[in-house]
């Protein structure tokens, strides 16, 4: 299997240009754990010095407390918020941090390969985040396992069968299901969503799509503001996003589109194809339209 | 300091904590029960208004820890206060 299966009529792709994207891909994500590492013990000992310095002048205030009788209770309380601030400082250094900036410069990159890997395979500009799923065999109950990022290469495709997207590149018998299945950016992201959601991600669309705006501007601080309306009957949720970390949302699989897509896909157990459009000239404000199937009554499918 | 929601915890304590030692000065009331038991409500008042709805980040679940230590020390204060209270002798 390969990826000139998939682009018989395209003469000019070969499988060696393929593989060299691989390998840029597979550097990138190297140099992007490095970064990060090398960025969060930077970080990490520059709070760790902020946090001991105010608890070094909390002390000296109490010891000055000790000296100076006359103004003993105001130098004593100094003390005590120097100590406390500190203290605080040291609870709130985050275990890894990493610079919007660099974040940013990392994802272009990454987004620049992918989508040059999409217009060389010939494939559509369509995101379709598909769930997954793993049966129960006593209660055949169906989980959602994970979701890959599927970019297809007609129009009017199908989605793939679970099997089928285990591999990068589908090639299946029926041209409409063929395309790439990635893993997508916010993959890992859901996770860190799932330990920090109040109680467990919400079925309803609506209630998920709140708790995934929440995360995207409390938990991963990824954008300023999130504002969402869903149409649960209609498959259909639209979100205005302002104020992204990363740049341009109208990238191939976005962090913060990424998780909407993921998080949809996961909690309804259908595919969801994304859109992505800008609101504004300045290109600060965009809006991201999710669809998933529904059935005639009005549930999704 | 760190990211914005952080810093905007770390800050909104400090401004409390300072504000309270210098009202408290102003009207000549500055005792360490008392900025200890102000600085504690203005802690979980921050917490609390700073919190987000549906998640709950990392950093702020180790919030707790220092909410629990801040109880104990008020516990700490009102238990001495009920014994200058009460006549001697009783205990």
């Amino acid at each position: 299997m390969s990826a000139s299966d998939l682009v018989d009529d395209v003469d000019d792709v070969e499988v060696p240009e393929a593989d060299r994207l691989r390998g840029e891909l597979e550097t990138l994500r190297e140099e992007n754990e490095r970064l990060r590492a090398e960025y969060a013990r930077a970080k990490q000992s520059q709070y760790r010095r902020s946090a001991a310095t105010l608890a070094a002048i909390g002390v000296l205030a109490l010891l000055a407390g000790v000296v100076v009788a006359d103004a003993r209770t105001v130098l004593f309380a100094l003390g005590g918020t120097g100590v406390f601030l500190g203290v605080l400082t040291y609870f709130l250094t985050p275990e890894r941090f990493i610079s919007a900036s660099v974040g940013e410069a990392v994802y272009a990159s990454f987004a620049e390969n992918e989508s040059k890997a999409i217009a060389e395979l010939g494939l559509e500009s369509e995101w379709v985040y598909v769930p997954r799923t793993d049966s129960d065999r006593e209660t055949s109950a169906k989980s959602v396992t994970d979701v890959r990022l599927f970019v297809p290469q007609h129009a009017e495709y199908d989605v793939p069968a679970d099997d089928e997207l285990s591999n990068r590149f589908v090639v299946a018998d029926n041209g409409r299901r063929r395309g790439i299945a990635l893993q997508p950016t916010a993959a890992d992201l859901y996770t860190a969503f799932e330990q920090a959601v109040t109680g467990e991600p919400d079925e309803d669309p609506a209630a998920v799509m709140a708790q995934l705006g929440d995360a995207l501007v409390e938990q991963f601080e990824l954008v300023g503001s999130v504002d969402s309306e869903v149409d649960s009957a209609a498959g259909h949720a639209s979100v205005r996003v302002d104020g992204s970390a990363l740049g341009r949302l109208d990238r191939v699989d976005h962090p913060v589109t990424s998780l909407l897509g993921v998080g949809l896909a996961t909690v309804s157990g259908r595919s969801v194809s994304v859109e992505v459009a800008p609101a504004d000239d300045a290109g600060t404000e965009y809006v991201v339209s999710c669809s998933w199937p529904v059935e005639d009554g009005g549930d999704a499918v | 300091m760190t990211t914005a929601r952080r810093q905007r915890f770390f800050l909104g304590q400090a401004i409390w904590m300072l504000g309270t030692i210098v009202v408290l000065t102003l009207l000549s009331s500055l005792s360490l029960d008392v900025f200890f038991v102000v600085s504690l409500i203005g802690f979980l008042v921050v917490v609390e208004l700073t919190a987000p709805f549906n998640v709950t980040p990392q950093w702020r679940r180790r919030l707790k820890w220092i909410v629990l230590v801040g109880l104990v020390g008020f516990g700490y204060v009102v238990i001495r206060r009920i014994l200058s209270i009460l006549p001697p002798g009783i205990f």
